[in-house]
C-alpha cells in the first residue's frame, strides 16, 4: 500500500470529497457476504435489492453463507448472476463463524458484510466503494433505518418496491428509526472527528473493508458468539485502519434488531467478552488487579547487556504498578542458556540466567529472542530501558496522556550517554505505527508517517516518575522530619543537627511509635 | 542672584489634564493652588545667547512660530539677573511616570524650596520605587530628611531641607533613580517653549526658552544648538512621517509585554473629546484628546490579545501619535485602513500595522512576532532618540555617531567559523565589527575572512582560560557595546539591533535574549521554553549578552575561568550595582548539541521539563529569516503545536 495518503487521526476529510455517485469509474471488486441464519422471508428481498445495484455487475460476486440448522432451499430467482450459496463448516455456527467462513471464500478486493435482513439502495454498495478506491485502510459503514417487520408490510410490497425502485417512498427515512451509532457520527462529522475511538461504532450490518485489511486484523473471532463485530473493529483499529460513515450507502432493516429489544441483555452478554479482548473499554476493567485476554500496554525490557538487578528493578517497578493489565516481554539470548553442567557462580551468562529464574512463576512475564515487530491487538508498548524504574502511575498517566493529546509516540529522555545517544524510554501506539506502515513507501521513516498522521512528543523521564533505578525517592514535601529521622545517626552523633529541628526530630518519633503501637497492639 | 522672601507653597502638576479631580486627593497637606507646569513663565536670567547660524529649526514643523532670528533679538526685561523665587514647599504632581518625564524637561520651572514634594499618581508594576540618584548638584548637602512612601498605585517623595534647595534638580534626580541615570542623548542641545516639552521628554540637558523671548544663555556658551519652535501640534498638514510628538521610549516601550495574554481583542473608541479602550462593556484606559500614551496606560493593556484601531478621519497626527506609542509597546494593533494616518507613520511602521490580522494574534507566537515588528519599526522611526536624530541631522548639525558593537566570537572549531561570520555578516541595522578568537587554532590555518565586517583576530593559545581570551578581544575591541555570540547558535539578521534597541530602552548595562528556542540535535527536535521575557531578570543566554563597555570593564570584563564565564559576568554586573534586561527570545535559538564527553552541559532532560512547545525537526521562527542551516540538521516547516 506504498504512498498511501496520509490520514490524521480519523480525519479521513484529507482524502477530499469522493466522487458523486454514478459519476466515476469503478476499479475494485467486492464480494458481498451474507451470513443467513433463519432469514428465508428477507434473504429473496436482499438478493432482489443487489441484483439492481449500480455497482457494475462483473466487478461484484455475493457470498451467502447458510447458517442455519438445515439447509436452504434453491435461490430465489431474483439474485445477482454471480450469487453462491456456502456452508460453514460442520460444527461452526453463529454469524462470526458465518462471517469468517464468507470472507474466506470470498475472491473480491473488497468485503462487504451485510445483513440477511438490510435491504440496500440502489447505489448503496456504490457509495461503500468509492471509499475504497481513494484509499486502502479504510471501514466503511453504511447508513440505515429500522422499519417495521413483514408481518406489517407484507414481502409482495416490498419487492414490488424495490423492483419499482421506491424503497424510499415505501420506508420514509423520517419514519424509521436510526441506528444507535448515528448519534455519534451527528457528533463527530461522521466520525471524522471520533478520534481513536472511532472503532467503537463499527457495526456489521453493511460495513466494507479491503480483504488485505481484514486478513492483516485476523478476520473475524470465530470465538464470539455477538458483539463480534464491535472487536473486529477494535482489532481493524490496531491494524491501522479509518472508519468512515457513509450516509449515502442507504439501507432498510426490516423489522427491529436484538439490540433494539433487549439492549440490557445483550449487554450483560457481550461486556464479559469486550473486556477479555478489548483493552481501550477501560470502563470494563475496573479490578484492581487481575490479567485479561488482550493486555493494555506490553513494556518492553531488553536484558542481553543488563545485569540482574538492573533488569529486576524495571521489572518488579512495571509489575508493582496501577495498571493491572500490563505484561512485559524481557527480549535476550535465552536459548544460549543450556542446561549443561556449569559452575553457578561463574556461570558467563550468569545475569540472564538469574532474570529468567527470576520471572519463572510470573505469568505476566515472557521471554523472547528477539523483539517481534508488533504485539498486536495490544494498543501499547513502551520500551524501558533497564534499570530505569517507572512509578507506580506512570504507565497509566502515559498512556491518558497520548490519548488526550493524540500522540502516536511519546518519547522519554532519561540520560544522555558520553559517546552520544539518548537514554530513553518510549511508548508507542500500536494502531499508529501499522498505520504508518500500511502507508509507508520505499525510503519513508515510519516515525515520520507517525509524526504526521498522530504527532510525536519528546518530554523529560522525570517529569513522569521514570527514574533510575538506584535514585532515592523524592523527597516528599511538607514532611521534613520524617526524612529527617529515616537518617542515619552520623548528624546526631556529631552533634550537628540544628538545635531548631531537634525537637521536631523528637516529636516525629514519638509519633510514630504511638502510630505503630495503634496499628500492632502487643 | 537675590531672593525673594519664602512664600509659603507652590504647586505644579503634569497630565492630569484629563482627569483634574485625582490632583485634589493626591498630596496631602497641599490644599493648592495647582498651576499646569508648562504654563509656569520661564524664569528670565542673564541675556540671551545667539543661537548658531541658520537652519536651527525644526525640520518638519512649519509655520510661523519662535523664529530664530526672532528669538536672537530681544534682551528682554530683567535679564540682568533672574529673581529666584523661593517657596516653604515645593509640590509637584505627576500623574504617571511619562509625566514625570516630561516635567524633567521643564525642570528650569520648578522654584526652590525648603520642602520639595514629588509625588506621581500611578506607575506601571515594572517600575522601581522613586530613590533619587544623586548626581554633581549640591542640591543634597542641605537635606534634613526624606521620605518616600506608597500612596495607593503611585508614590509620594518628601524631601526636607535645612536651606532651600533647587526643585528642579530634586525631580531630576528622582527621574534618574527611576529609569537610570546617563541614558539620554543630551546633546545637541534642544533649545524649545515649555509648551513643547513633548519634543524632547526626559532631557535635562534642555534649554527653556520664554515665550516669545530671547534663548537664555549658557555659561561661556550659546543657550542652544538647535530651537524648536512651531505650530502647536495637530495644525500641519502630514508632510511625510513624523509630525507629531516622538514616543518616549524610557517609558512607553515593550516592557512588561505579555506572551500568553488572557484577555480578547479590545476596541479604541471615541470617549468625549478624547479616546478610551473598551473590552466587554469595561473601560480599561482613558486617553487624552492629543494621543499622548503613557506607560501606566500600556501597563493596563497588557492582558489585552490586540486593540482593535479605528481610522481617525480629519486627526491623522493625533492617530498616528497613539499608534505609533502603542506599536513602540509591543500592543498588537487590528487597526482600519487609514492614508493619512499610515503617511504620517511612515511606510515601514505602516506596513508592519497591516500585517497585524485578527486571525493571527489569536495564535500566541504569531502574536508575538507581530507585535515584535511593531516596536521594532515604531521605536528605530518614532523614538525620542532616532527622532532627534533625524531632525538635528537635517538641520545640518554634526551628530555624534550611532553607538558601534564589537561582536567577540570566540571559537576551538575551525569548522564552525565560517557558519558563525556568514550569520554575523547578515546583521542588519548595526555599526558593527567582529573579533574572533581563535582558542588553541592558528590563524594561518583558518580561514576567518569577512568581505562585510571589519574583523580582527586573536590567538590565544588552548591552555589559556575561555575567560582570559575573552578578555584579549574586549581589549582589541572598539566598540561602545560588546556582543558575545556563540559558534554554533543561530541568530536572527536583526538580533544585534534589537539588543540595542533593548539597551536604549531598557538603559540596562547588560542586556540579553532569553534562550526560548532550543535545538535539541540529539533528539532533532526544536523547543520553545517557558522563560519570561521583556523584564529585568539576572539571567540571559550566554550567546547573545550585550554589555556596555563601561559597565565591562567597570567589572573587569570575564572571570578567567574555562568555562560558566557568562553566568559569573552577570554576577560580576548585578554585584556592581548594574541592571540586566532580558529582550525577547525571537531572534536566537540554542543549539544543545550532543554531549562531548568533558564539558558538563544542561541535560536535555531538563530543556524538555520547561518546554511549552514542540517541534519536529529544527524549526525557526519567523523571525529568523530562514537562518543559516547548518550541518545534518534539515529544516522543516512549522505545522503547529499539537
Amino acid at each position: 500500500m506504498g504512498g498511501s495518503p496520509l490520514i490524521p487521526m480519523n480525519d479521513y476529510g484529507v482524502l477530499g470529497d469522493p466522487p458523486a455517485l454514478g459519476t466515476w469509474t469503478p476499479r475494485l471488486s467486492v464480494s458481498v457476504v451474507i451470513p443467513a441464519y433463519r432469514a428465508g422471508a428477507t434473504l429473496p428481498l436482499v438478493l432482489a435489492a443487489l441484483d439492481r445495484q449500480t455497482y457494475p455487475a462483473h466487478l461484484m460476486e455475493v457470498i451467502v453463507v447458510d447458517d442455519g440448522e438445515e439447509p436452504m432451499p434453491a435461490l430465489p430467482p431474483t439474485a445477482p448472476r454471480r450469487t453462491r450459496v456456502i456452508r460453514p463448516r460442520p460444527g461452526l455456527w453463529g454469524k462470526a463463524s458465518a462471517c469468517a467462513a464468507g470472507a474466506d471464500a470470498a475472491t473480491g478486493d473488497v468485503v462487504h458484510y451485510l445483513d440477511a435482513d438490510l435491504v440496500p439502495f440502489p447505489e448503496h454498495v456504490e457509495a461503500h466503494m468509492r471509499w475504497h478506491h481513494l484509499a486502502g485502510c479504510l471501514v466503511v459503514l453504511g447508513r440505515l433505518r429500522f422499519v417495521p417487520g413483514l408481518d406489517v408490510v407484507p414481502a409482495g410490497e416490498v419487492l414490488a418496491a424495490i423492483e419499482a425502485g421506491t424503497l424510499g417512498k415505501l420506508f420514509p427515512d423520517e419514519d424509521g428509526t436510526p441506528q444507535w451509532t448515528e448519534q455519534r457520527w451527528d457528533e463527530t462529522d461522521d466520525l471524522r472527528t471520533a478520534g481513536f475511538r472511532a472503532f467503537s461504532v463499527t457495526v456489521g450490518a453493511t460495513a466494507s473493508l479491503p480483504a488485505a485489511l481484514l486478513r492483516a486484523a485476523g478476520g473475524m473471532d470465530r470465538a464470539l458468539v455477538m458483539g463480534e463485530d464491535t472487536e473486529l473493529g477494535y482489532r481493524l483499529a490496531q491494524a491501522g485502519a479509518v472508519f468512515v460513515g457513509e450516509r449515502e450507502a442507504r439501507g432498510r432493516h426490516i423489522g427491529d434488531s436484538t439490540v433494539m429489544r433487549r439492549e440490557q441483555d445483550v449487554k450483560r452478554h457481550n461486556w464479559p467478552y469486550l473486556a477479555e479482548r478489548i483493552p481501550v473499554f477501560r470502563w470494563l476493567r475496573a479490578h484492581p488487579n487481575r490479567r485479561y485476554l488482550v493486555s493494555y500496554v506490553e513494556v518492553v525490557v531488553p536484558a542481553t547487556d543488563a545485569s540482574f538487578e538492573e533488569v529486576r528493578a524495571t521489572v518488579d517497578a512495571v509489575l508493582s504498578g496501577k495498571l493491572p493489565d500490563v505484561v512485559v516481554k524481557l527480549v535476550g539470548p535465552w536459548s544460549r542458556l543450556g542446561g549443561g553442567r556449569r559452575d553457578p557462580l561463574g556461570d558467563p551468562a550468569l545475569d540472564l540466567r538469574l532474570v529468567r529464574a527470576c520471572y519463572e512463576g510470573e505469568p505476566r512475564v515472557s521471554f523472547a529472542e528477539s523483539l517481534p515487530e508488533h504485539c498486536f491487538p495490544v494498543p501499547f508498548r513502551l520500551h524501558c530501558p533497564p534499570g530505569w524504574t517507572p512509578g507506580r502511575s506512570t504507565i497509566g498517566s502515559l498512556v491518558k496522556f497520548a490519548d488526550r493529546q493524540g500522540l502516536g509516540v511519546l518519547s522519554l529522555a532519561l540520560d544522555e550517554r558520553e559517546r552520544g545517544g539518548i537514554v530513553h524510554a518510549r511508548l508507542e501506539r500500536m494502531a499508529a505505527v501499522a498505520r504508518a506502515r500500511w502507508c509507508a513507501g520505499p525510503g519513508d521513516a515510519l516515525d515520520d508517517l507517525v509524526h504526521a498522521m498522530f504527532g510525536t512528543l519528546w518530554d523529560a523521564g522525570e517529569k513522569w516518575g521514570l527514574t533510575r533505578a538506584d535514585a532515592p525517592p523524592p523527597p516528599s514535601p511538607g514532611r521534613p522530619w520524617a526524612l529527617d529521622a529515616d537518617r542515619p545517626s552520623s548528624a546526631r552523633a556529631s552533634g550537628g543537627g540544628s538545635p531548631v529541628r531537634r525537637p521536631l526530630r523528637r516529636t516525629a518519633r514519638m509519633i510514630r511509635r504511638r502510630l505503630r503501637a495503634m496499628v500492632r497492639p502487643t | 542672584m537675590s531672593r525673594a522672601a519664602a512664600r509659603s507653597a507652590w504647586g505644579a502638576w503634569v497630565g492630569f489634564e484629563s482627569c483634574p479631580g485625582l490632583l485634589d486627593r493626591l498630596v496631602e497637606g497641599f490644599p493648592g493652588p495647582w498651576t499646569p507646569l508648562a504654563s509656569v513663565p520661564v524664569p528670565v536670567a542673564g541675556p540671551a545667547s545667539e543661537p548658531p547660524g541658520d537652519g536651527s529649526r525644526a525640520e518638519g514643523r512649519q509655520g510661523p512660530g519662535v523664529d530664530a532670528a526672532e528669538a536672537r533679538g530681544g534682551h528682554g526685561p530683567g535679564s540682568e539677573a533672574a529673581e529666584v523665587p523661593v517657596f516653604g514647599c515645593v509640590v509637584l504632581a505627576a500623574r504617571t511616570p511619562a509625566d514625570l518625564r516630561l516635567a524633567v524637561t521643564l525642570r528650569g520651572l520648578v522654584p526652590m524650596g525648603r520642602r520639595i514634594r514629588v509625588a506621581v499618581a500611578e506607575t506601571p508594576p515594572w517600575a522601581s520605587p522613586p530613590f533619587p540618584v544623586t548626581g554633581q548638584g549640591d542640591c543634597w548637602r542641605h537635606l534634613a530628611g526624606l521620605t518616600i512612601g506608597r500612596t495607593g498605585q503611585g508614590w509620594h517623595l518628601d524631601a526636607l531641607f535645612d536651606e532651600p534647595a533647587a526643585g528642579g534638580d530634586v525631580l531630576a534626580q528622582v527621574v534618574h533613580g527611576l529609569f537610570g541615570a546617563r541614558r539620554h542623548l543630551a546633546q545637541p542641545v534642544a533649545g524649545l517653549p515649555p509648551g513643547d516639552a513633548a519634543w524632547r521628554p526626559g532631557d535635562a540637558n534642555a534649554t527653556l526658552v520664554p515665550a516669545g523671548g530671547p534663548v537664555p544663555e549658557r555659561r561661556d556658551a550659546p543657550g542652544c544648538d538647535l530651537l524648536l519652535a512651531g505650530p502647536p501640534y495637530g495644525e500641519a498638514d502630514v508632510a511625510g512621517p513624523g509630525g507629531f510628538p516622538p514616543v518616549d521610549e524610557a517609558v512607553v516601550n515593550p516592557i512588561g509585554f505579555r506572551q500568553h495574554p488572557s484577555s480578547p481583542v479590545a476596541s479604541l473608541v471615541a470617549d468625549g473629546p478624547g479616546f478610551a479602550v473598551v473590552s466587554g462593556g469595561e473601560t480599561l484606559v482613558r486617553l487624552p484628546p492629543g494621543g499622548e500614551v503613557t506607560d501606566v496606560d500600556v501597563a493596563r493593556l497588557r492582558e489585552t490579545r490586540a486593540l482593535a484601531v479605528p481610522a481617525l478621519p480629519g486627526r491623522p497626527l493625533v492617530a498616528a501619535r497613539l499608534v505609533a506609542a502603542l506599536a513602540a509597546a509591543g500592543v498588537p494593533m487590528l487597526a482600519e485602513p487609514d492614508p493619512a494616518r499610515d503617511a504620517a507613520l511612515g511606510p515601514d511602521l505602516a506596513r508592519a500595522l497591516a500585517a497585524v490580522l485578527g486571525e493571527e494574534v489569536q495564535d500566541d507566537l504569531r502574536r508575538e512576532e507581530l507585535s515584535i515588528r511593531l516596536r521594532r519599526s515604531a521605536l528605530r522611526l518614532h523614538g525620542s532618540v532616532p527622532r532627534w536624530r533625524e531632525t538635528a541631522g537635517a538641520a545640518g548639525l554634526p551628530l555624534p555617531a550611532e553607538p558601534s558593537v564589537s561582536i567577540l566570537l570566540c571559537t576551538r572549531r575551525p569548522e564552525m567559523i565560517p557558519f558563525a561570520i556568514r550569520q554575523m555578516e547578515r546583521q542588519r541595522g548595526v555599526r558593527a565589527e567582529l573579533v574572533i578568537g581563535l582558542h588553541g587554532l592558528s590563524a594561518r590555518r583558518t580561514a576567518v575572512g569577512s568581505a562585510l565586517l571589519p574583523v580582527t583576530v586573536v590567538e590565544a593559545p588552548a591552555e589559556l582560560p575561555f575567560g582570559a581570551v575573552l578578555n584579549r578581544m574586549a581589549d582589541l575591541a572598539g566598540g561602545s557595546f560588546l556582543a558575545k555570540v556563540d559558534d554554533d547558535d543561530w541568530y536572527g539578521p536583526d538580533h544585534l539591533a534589537d539588543l540595542l534597541l533593548a539597551q536604549l530602552y531598557s538603559g540596562a548595562d547588560l542586556v540579553g535574549s532569553a534562550a526560548e528556542f532550543v535545538y535539541l540535535e540529539p533528539l532533532d527536535v526544536t523547543i520553545r521554553r517557558r522563560i519570561g521575557t521583556e523584564r529585568f531578570a539576572p539571567l540571559v543566554a550566554g550567546g547573545t549578552m550585550l554589555v556596555r563597555r563601561s559597565a565591562f570593564e567597570a567589572v573587569g570584563g570575564f572571570r578567567p575561568l574555562p568555562r560558566t564565564v557568562d553566568g559569573q559576568l552577570l554576577q560580576a554586573v548585578e554585584a556592581a550595582g548594574g541592571r540586566i534586561y532580558r529582550t525577547h527570545g525571537f531572534g536566537y535559538v540554542l543549539r544543545r548539541r550532543s554531549a562531548h564527553g568533558h564539558t558538563w552541559r544542561q541535560p536535555v532532560q531538563s530543556f524538555l521539563a520547561s518546554s511549552h512547545e514542540q517541534w519536529r525537526g529544527l524549526v525557526f521562527n519567523e523571525l529568523m529569516e530562514a537562518a543559516v542551516p547548518h550541518g545534518r540538521a534539515e529544516v522543516r516547516t512549522w505545522a503547529g503545536p499539537r
